[in-house]
């Protein structure tokens, strides 16, 4: 158990939220695996996941000591966020949520990815 | 972090902009980028450097949602409240906009026809379920300390301190913050975002998770509408580009107007459960 859950009953901060919750879930999966050491996470980071990547890291670089995961290097894959159009059936890159379909104008639009906030695999010991 | 509760940000998490201006990132103030040490950017994430120095270790694919916790324990939550038959609602804005003078006079105007329970989120004091108590009401006031969001244990933990009992309606108010408790999800039936016109009529595109999270959108202090230059088309325009699903009430909490439309929602809404 990471010494932030231990020292306080809540999270507080929404990417310091997130960063705590990567490292109870990393540390929940290593004791399964019977390892003791981290060397490395892969994070699935999607652009519209309404998480702000550099805060996630500021927040995870605070809250890693003391944890499994210490001495662990972060591998983000930023996902970046695809819509497809419901009216011409085209996929686009999508900079915000909003985004209108570039070809056809329809608001009409389906997220295919970019929502991601996944823990994807660990190298562990 | 966040920027609504005003918590410690890294350098470059702010992007100071000028309308038409490319995206940049700076520190505060406009700070010259000159000074900047701290190197990363997005595009040095894209690439996939996986394991590339470890080919020692054994790899674990664990693909799993990293909220994966919040979620399972509000879906808990949401499955007591349907088991009990609890319409729950989440009231989440930014603060300011009305949330517990608007539950005030819901639950005023309802109570010997509903059974009501409030859950009040507040940083700090215990002033809003004094309110609420004043009411007539049960009610549970969470603080977060420095937490600018609720999550799915702490209304599991008040739910249990609350002991609602079935055929009910919660109101669950949320910090006053139109960031954070977007990802969230407590468990609550449905979520209701409220926006008042003395805010700018731009806010769904500039918190668009929010909004598009939300099933329904309540605009607040429609009596202030002759004062101030808020135009309702185009907020709801914008909330709808975001969000299709929303359903709208204008309103004014203080003087009573537009209210019967959102106490018939949740009349029609609780006596479907």
């Amino acid at each position: 158990m990471c010494k932030f859950y231990t020292q306080q009953k809540y999270s507080a901060m929404h990417e310091m939220s997130i960063a705590l919750s990567i490292i109870e879930l990393a540390e929940s999966e290593a004791v399964k695996a019977n390892s003791k050491k981290i060397y490395d996470i892969e994070l699935d980071i999607g652009t519209l996941s309404g998480v702000e990547i550099q805060s996630l890291e500021f927040a995870f670089e605070a809250v890693k000591s003391g944890t499994i995961l210490e001495s662990a290097d972060v591998n983000l894959n930023i996902i970046q966020a695809e819509g497809l159009c419901g009216e011409c059936g085209r996929t686009f890159a999508m900079q915000f949520v909003y985004d209108n379909c570039p070809i056809c104008r329809s608001y009409n639009i389906k997220l295919l990815k970019g929502k991601e906030l996944k823990l994807k695999s660990l190298n562990v010991e | 972090m966040c920027d609504t509760c005003g918590c410690g940000q890294p350098e470059d998490a702010v992007t100071i902009k000028k309308p038409g201006e490319a995206i940049f990132t700076s520190e505060n103030n406009g700070v010259s980028l000159d000074n900047h040490t701290h190197t990363h950017s997005h595009n040095h994430h894209s690439h996939n450097h996986q394991h590339s120095n470890h080919t020692h270790g054994k790899t674990i694919h664990v693909e799993t949602d990293i909220l994966i916790k919040n979620n399972l324990t509000a879906e808990r939550n949401r499955g007591f409240f349907e088991a009990k038959k609890i319409l729950a609602l989440n009231l989440v804005s930014s603060p300011g906009s009305g949330k517990t003078t608007l539950l005030e006079k819901t639950l005023l105007k309802l109570k010997n026809d509903i059974l009501f329970y409030v859950i009040e989120g507040d940083q700090q004091t215990m002033n809003d379920a004094d309110r609420i108590n004043k009411a007539g009401v049960p009610v549970v006031q969470i603080n977060t300390g420095n937490g600018c969001h609720l999550d799915g244990k702490m209304i599991n933990d008040a739910v249990k301190k609350l002991e609602p009992e079935g055929n009910s309606v919660l109101f669950i108010e949320n910090v006053g913050n139109l960031v954070c408790p977007s990802l969230f999800d407590l468990g609550e039936s449905f979520r209701v975002v409220i926006i008042s016109v003395t805010e700018g009529d731009d806010k769904p595109i500039k918190y668009p998770t929010m909004f598009e999270s939300s099933d329904v959108c309540i605009i607040n202090k429609i009596d202030l509408l002759p004062y101030v230059n808020f135009d309702i088309a185009k907020a709801k325009e914008y909330a709808t580009q975001i969000n299709r699903r929303l359903k709208f009430f204008e309103l004014s909490a203080q003087t009573g107007e537009g209210l019967e439309n959102w106490f018939n929602w949740i009349g029609e809404k609780s006596s479907k459960f």
